[in-house]
């Protein structure tokens, strides 16, 4: 009994045990946390454009512009509007969930190559609208979203901002895992296996295929107010169609359809360039490199490294046993 | 009357494949629809899931013409059905695909599925009990947490009408059900179509080509050749009807 309990509560449990560690791990140095922050929110985003890709089979090469769409959306609220950021913060989401849900609607007629390239056009032509309307959105100089403030409090200190991060990662992950173990889920993941069999079980295949966009991006949203909030600074060069190719990159190293895969993703494709920013143009040749051999070597991402590692050890065993 | 075909026609292109077909199912019945390949068998029941559009004809259920509806609302009606060649969710367990064979009957939105709200922990503690009972009726519970793609072809077949069966139907289309299962589990499976018929009240509509199976569940026959029924009857009638004979054998030449 204690220990079904235990297995039940033991990763969410031992995840978030390491979230609150690590400002006491980094210590007191303020690029690391930064870091820590970034993957925060990279990884969000890199698990609701799993939830799209992984789980439910469809593609979007655009997904810094839902981030942008969080982003700005965000900014004006709290700037323009006068919204409080804890109310901002979710509406983000739902307007970007709305959007989303739009951009869901060519979904259901396209496939493959051709979806591709229609969310490769909402991926150009967001941030060059954020350009283009610089009464919104201040166009090349961009918006100063102020830091979030809670109940009065005002998250100034990086410490502070980092744990707010945390949090909202932690509510995050913990409702997209649920919606994936859900009649919802499921049906996401039964039009990725097959359109006819899922809409023979009643399935209502156009809807589920707009609803994932709008669930992915709500959750993009979130992380795009969050980043708006945290750097204290937006303009149309952080959502370019190269931020939508990292976050394409984050699921296929991390692997598909997983929720871990994509924290693992998120880290490595922001810790690269992290560690080879001395020199110009390196970050861009050892993420290629790594792309490459993550896809050569684990097709199914570096999440499945330990799964190899097990069966692996699996037949060692086996085989030893059989050398007795 | 629970089911009625009337005038089905259904063409592709220049190609009649089903020709004013009409049926009558009762309650309670096992039909078999039989016939050689190529027959227009398989067509009727995708008419019926709604995957392909009727040039002409009714398909009426409970009275109620069905035609309007689209294929994902068909299963809410009341009819469900399984495939020729499975058409499982390869990469998901034996479980998962049963509980998504409960999904017209679960109400839980994105909202209390995202909370885990109580309606969502009930419907699913629900879903789980259901599908353990169906495979419990079918001795496969051991293999509920097995991944579909990994499962023999016999089993993946039992899968494929165990989902359908989730959403307790009233009508239950079965396309090829015993194809590739061998002989023990062939009769397995023919005990269990009467069992379900007899004690859920479930009505079939199976196309078969294991002839012995047919003629001793079903309840009533349909034979189809080209398109058109060429005959209809009891088990004994129709093992013994000439066209039916000569649809399978061919004309014996006189002449010679």
């Amino acid at each position: 009994m204690i220990k079904n309990v235990w297995n039940r509560y033991r990763n969410p449990t031992l995840f978030t045990l390491l979230l609150m560690l690590i400002p006491a791990v980094i210590g007191g140095q303020k690029h690391l946390l930064t870091t820590a922050c970034m993957v925060l929110i990279y990884s969000i985003i890199a698990m609701s454009l799993n939830l799209l890709m992984g789980f439910g089979g469809q593609i979007s090469i655009g997904h810094a512009s839902f981030m942008a769409i969080g982003a700005y959306s965000s900014a004006i609220f709290t700037l323009k509007l006068g919204i409080p950021f804890w109310i901002a913060l979710p509406a983000a989401g739902f307007f970007t969930a709305l959007i989303g849900f739009g951009v869901g609607l060519p979904a259901v007629r396209l496939k493959g190559h051709f979806l591709a390239v229609a969310t490769l056009g909402f991926g150009v032509a967001i941030p060059e609208l954020t350009m283009k309307w610089d009464k919104l959105t201040g166009g090349f100089s961009g918006l100063f979203p102020e830091k979030p403030v809670l109940f009065g409090y005002i998250f100034k200190s990086d410490l502070s901002l980092y744990y707010l991060i945390a949090v909202v990662t932690l509510l995050c992950t913990w409702l997209m895992r649920n919606l994936i173990n859900s009649r919802i889920g499921r049906a996401f993941v039964a039009i990725r296996e097959s359109e006819v069999a899922a809409a023979a079980m009643g399935i209502n295949v156009p809807l589920y295929k707009a609803l994932m966009f709008s669930i992915s991006a709500f959750f993009t949203g979130v992380a795009g107010s969050l980043y708006a909030h945290y750097i204290g600074f937006i303009s149309p060069f952080d959502f370019n169609i190269g931020i939508s190719l990292t976050l394409l990159a984050m699921v296929v190293v991390g692997g598909f359809a997983s929720i871990p895969g994509s924290f693992i993703g998120a880290l490595v494709l922001t810790l690269i360039p992290e560690f080879t920013n001395h020199v110009a143009g390196l970050s861009l040749v050892v993420t290629g490199i790594a792309l490459v051999l993550v896809t050569l070597f684990f097709p199914d991402g570096l999440v499945s490294v330990r799964k190899i590692w097990q069966e692996r050890l699996k037949k060692r065993k086996v085989v030893s046993k059989h050398a007795l | 009357m629970l089911f009625e075909l009337k005038d089905l026609t259904v063409q592709f292109g220049g190609l009649t494949a089903v020709n004013n077909l009409s049926l009558t199912i009762e309650q309670n019945q096992i039909f078999s629809l039989i016939g050689p390949n190529g027959a227009g068998k398989t067509t009727v029941l995708n008419a019926i899931s709604r995957f392909c559009r009727p040039v002409k004809g009714e398909i009426r259920f409970e009275g109620r013409d069905i035609l309007a509806l689209k294929p994902h609302q068909v299963v809410r009606a009341g009819i469900a059905r399984s495939f020729q060649n499975v058409e499982l969710f390869a990469n998901m367990t034996v479980m998962d695909n049963l509980k998504t064979g409960l999904h017209p009957l679960l109400r839980s939105g994105v909202f209390s599925s995202a909370f885990a709200l109580p309606l969502f922990r009930r419907e699913e503690r629900e879903a789980v009990r259901k599908a353990e009972e169906l495979l419990d009726m079918l001795s496969m519970r051991d293999i509920a947490n097995e991944t579909v793609k990994n499962l023999p072809f016999g089993h993946q077949k039992i899968v494929d009408i165990a989902r359908a069966l989730m959403s307790r139907p009233k009508l239950l289309l079965l396309d090829e059900p015993v194809a590739g299962l061998n002989p023990a589990e062939t009769e397995k499976m023919g005990e269990f179509f009467c069992r379900i018929r007899d004690e859920w009240g479930i009505t079939i509509l199976m196309i078969e080509h294991d002839m012995s199976l047919v003629m001793k569940i079903s309840d009533r026959i349909a034979v189809m050749d080209f398109g058109n029924k060429i005959a209809e009857g009891l088990p004994d009638e129709i093992q013994n009807h000439p066209d039916v004979i000569e649809a399978y054998l061919g004309v014996r030449d006189e002449s010679a």
